[in-house]
C-alpha cells in the first residue's frame, strides 16, 4: 500500500493531474461534461415528456411551468427534445473525433516514420483535405449517402483526420532521430513495435489535446450540417436541426433556436476549456502559448 | 525566387488534379436524377407522369448524362481547362456567369469579415500578450474561447432576433446598403477573431521571450520601438501562415452565414444547387474554392520572404 502511494506520489500522471486541477475553468468544464454525459445516457428516463409526443393544443408555446423550455411547432416539449438530441450531437462528436483520431494517428505515424515515398503521398492527401472547404466537402458527400447517424459519423471522421496527421508527423520527425529509437532498432524491434511502443507514447500529449478540440469541432460541424437539413433526419433531431426548425419560427417562438444554440455553445465551450487545460497540464512548455 | 514559385506551382498541379477527381466522383455518385428533378419529380423520382420516358432520354443525351462516367469526366476536365465550366442543369445557362454574379457578394462579405476580425483581434491579442495575466488578458482569452465555441449560424439568428425583430434597427436579409453588411460581417468576423486573437497573443508572447528582444531592450531602445520594430515583424509570420487556411474556413462558414442572412453569394448558391442536384454548379464552386485556397497558401508561402529575410528559397 505504501509502495503504491509512493508510486502515485512521483507518477507522471499525478503531476499532470495536479497541474490540470489548478486550472479552475477546465475543472468546472470537465465536471460539466461528465454530468452532461450522464444526463445524456439516462435522458429517456430524465426527460419530462416523450420527445416525439405531440401536444397539438400547445404549439409553439413559450417556456412555462408545464413545458420548461416551451414547445415546438408540433407541440413537442423542447427540453425533452434537447435532452434526447444531446445523444445524437455528443455521439456524433465522440465517434467522429475517435475515428479521425485512429485514421490520423496511423497516417501521421507512417508519414513521419517511413519518410519518402509514403510521406509525400500522405501529406499530399492532407493538403487536399485541407484545401477543400470542409463543410462543402461534407455536404457533397452527405448527399450521396443516406444521412443516417452512422454515415454522418463516418464522413466527419474521414474528413477530419488531417489535423492529427500533421501534428503527429511533425512530432515523429523529431522523435525518430533520438537514441532510444536507435536502441529499439538495434535490439531488433519491428517497425510496428517501434511506431506504437516507442514513438506513439512519446507523442501522446499533442494528440490528446487535438482529440479534445476535435470533439468540439465535430459537434460544431454536425450542428451546421443538421441546421442546413443534411444531418440526421426527422423525427429524430440533433441540436443543430432544432435550431434549423427554430429559424422558421424565430418571431413566434424564439425559445427554440435560443435554447438549442446555448446547448451547443456551452458543450463546445466546455470541450475547448478542457482541451486548453489538458495542454497546459500535459506540456508545461506550451503554457501561455 | 522565380524558380521557387514555379516549383511550388508545379507541385500544386497533382493536388488540383486529385481534387477534380474527388469532386467529380462524389457528385456523380449522388442519387437523385437531375433530369427528373428538373422536370419536377422530386428527389425520389418516380417514373412516368405526363412526361414521356423518351423525353427524359433526350434530355439526358443533351446534357451528356447518358455517357460512361470516365468519359463525362474527361470531357468535363477538358472544358474546365479551356475555361468552360459546363452548364447549370437547373438554370439552363453556363455555370461561370452564375458564379461570377455571386462572386462579388461573397468576396465583399469575406473582406468585411476579415476587416472586423482584424479590428477585434489585433488590439486584443497584442494587449493581452504585453500585459500577460491582466484583466485585458483574461478578457481576451474568454473572448477567443467564445468566438471558437459559438455556432456561426446561431450567432446570426440571435443577432437577427435582437437587432431586427426586437429593435428593428437592421434588415434581416439580402445585400444592399451598409446596414445589410453589419450583421453578416460581424458574425463572420467574430467567428474568425476567436482563433486569430489566440494566434496573435501566443506568437507575440513567444517572440517577446527571445534573446534579440532582450538585446534590443538592453541597448536602451524605447519599449515602443522594441515592440513595433523587433517583435511585430517576427510575430507576424505564424499569423500570416494561417490566412490561407482561413479562406477555406470562410468558404465553409459562408454556406451557413449566407443561408441565415439570405445573402446572394456563392455559399447560398452551393446550398441551393445541392438541393437541386445541380452537379455542374456544385463541382465548379468546390473546385474554385479549393484552387483559391491552394493559391492563397502559395501566396502566404511567398509573402514570408518579404517579412522574414531569413527564409531563402532554395
Amino acid at each position: 500500500m505504501t509502495q503504491l502511494r509512493e508510486r502515485w506520489r512521483y507518477s507522471l500522471f499525478r503531476q499532470h493531474y495536479v497541474r490540470f486541477c489548478k486550472n479552475k475553468a477546465a475543472v468546472v468544464a470537465g465536471v460539466f461534461l461528465v454530468l452532461l454525459y450522464i444526463a445524456m445516457l439516462i435522458a429517456p428516463h430524465l426527460a419530462p415528456y416523450d420527445p416525439l409526443e405531440i401536444h397539438l393544443l400547445h404549439k409553439l408555446e413559450a417556456p412555462s411551468a408545464t413545458f420548461l423550455l416551451g414547445t415546438d411547432d408540433l407541440g413537442r416539449d423542447v427540453l425533452s427534445r434537447l435532452m434526447v438530441g444531446a445523444q445524437i450531437s455528443l455521439t456524433v462528436g465522440f465517434i467522429a473525433a475517435g475515428l479521425s483520431l485512429i485514421v490520423g494517428v496511423c497516417m501521421g505515424l507512417m508519414a513521419g516514420y517511413f519518410g519518402s515515398p509514403i510521406d509525400p503521398l500522405i501529406m499530399g492527401l492532407v493538403d487536399i483535405l485541407m484545401s477543400i472547404p470542409a463543410l462543402l466537402l461534407i455536404l457533397a458527400i452527405v448527399t450521396i449517402v443516406p444521412p443516417s447517424i452512422f454515415n454522418i459519423m463516418l464522413v466527419l471522421g474521414l474528413t477530419m483526420w488531417a489535423q492529427y496527421a500533421r501534428v503527429l508527423r511533425g512530432t515523429i520527425l523529431s522523435l525518430k532521430e533520438q537514441d532510444f529509437v536507435e536502441g529499439a532498432r538495434a535490439i531488433g524491434a519491428s517497425h510496428l513495435r517501434i511506431m506504437f511502443r516507442y514513438l506513439l507514447p512519446n507523442a501522446l500529449a499533442p494528440i490528446i489535446v487535438t482529440a479534445t478540440l476535435s470533439v468540439a469541432g465535430a459537434i460544431l460541424l454536425e450542428s451546421g450540417l443538421s441546421f442546413l437539413g443534411y444531418g440526421v433526419q426527422p423525427p429524430q433531431a440533433s441540436w443543430g436541426a432544432i435550431i434549423g426548425m427554430g429559424r422558421r419560427f424565430l418571431r413566434q417562438a424564439p425559445h427554440m433556436a435560443t435554447s438549442a444554440g446555448l446547448a451547443i455553445f456551452f458543450t463546445v465551450l466546455a470541450f475547448n476549456l478542457v482541451g486548453d487545460g489538458l495542454r497546459d497540464a500535459l506540456d508545461p512548455r506550451q503554457k501561455n502559448r | 525566387m522565380i524558380q521557387y514559385t514555379i516549383r511550388k506551382l508545379l507541385a500544386a498541379i497533382p493536388i488540383v488534379f486529385a481534387i477534380t477527381v474527388i469532386v467529380f466522383t462524389i457528385l456523380h455518385l449522388t442519387p437523385g436524377d437531375p433530369i427528373r428533378i428538373l422536370l419536377g419529380f422530386g428527389v425520389g423520382g418516380y417514373a412516368g407522369g405526363d412526361v414521356g420516358d423518351s423525353m427524359i432520354e433526350q434530355l439526358r443525351a443533351k446534357w451528356g448524362l447518358d455517357q460512361p462516367l470516365h468519359i463525362q469526366y474527361v470531357k468535363w476536365l477538358g472544358n474546365i481547362v479551356r475555361g468552360d465550366m459546363g452548364n447549370s442543369i437547373r438554370f439552363r445557362s453556363p455555370v461561370w456567369p452564375l458564379i461570377k454574379a455571386r462572386l462579388l457578394p461573397t468576396v465583399l462579405l469575406a473582406l468585411v469579415g476579415y476587416a472586423i476580425a482584424i479590428a477585434l483581434s489585433l488590439p486584443l491579442g497584442v494587449f493581452s500578450a504585453l500585459r500577460q495575466n491582466s484583466i485585458v488578458d483574461y478578457f481576451s482569452t474568454g473572448f477567443s474561447l467564445f468566438g471558437m465555441s459559438m455556432p456561426v449560424f446561431w450567432l446570426g439568428l440571435m443577432l437577427i432576433l435582437l437587432f431586427s425583430v426586437q429593435w428593428r434597427l437592421l434588415p434581416t436579409s439580402g445585400m444592399g446598403d451598409w446596414r445589410t453588411f453589419v450583421m453578416p460581417g460581424f458574425v463572420l468576423g467574430f467567428s474568425l477573431a476567436g482563433g486569430l486573437t489566440r494566434m496573435i497573443r501566443s506568437s507575440l508572447l513567444e517572440v517577446l521571450r527571445q534573446d534579440y528582444v532582450n538585446t534590443a531592450r538592453a541597448k536602451g531602445l524605447a519599449e515602443r520601438i522594441v515592440i513595433v520594430k523587433h517583435a511585430f515583424r517576427n510575430a507576424a509570420i505564424p499569423v500570416v501562415t494561417i490566412f490561407g487556411f482561413y479562406l477555406a474556413y470562410i468558404l465553409s462558414g459562408s454556406v451557413l452565414i449566407e443561408t441565415v442572412f439570405a445573402w446572394p453569394g456563392l455559399g447560398r448558391l452551393v446550398f441551393q444547387s445541392l438541393g437541386n442536384r445541380d452537379y455542374p454548379v456544385v463541382q465548379a464552386i468546390i473546385l474554385l474554392g479549393a484552387v483559391v485556397v491552394i493559391l492563397a497558401n502559395l501566396t502566404t508561402d511567398l509573402v514570408y520572404g518579404f517579412i522574414d529575410p531569413r527564409i531563402r528559397y532554395e
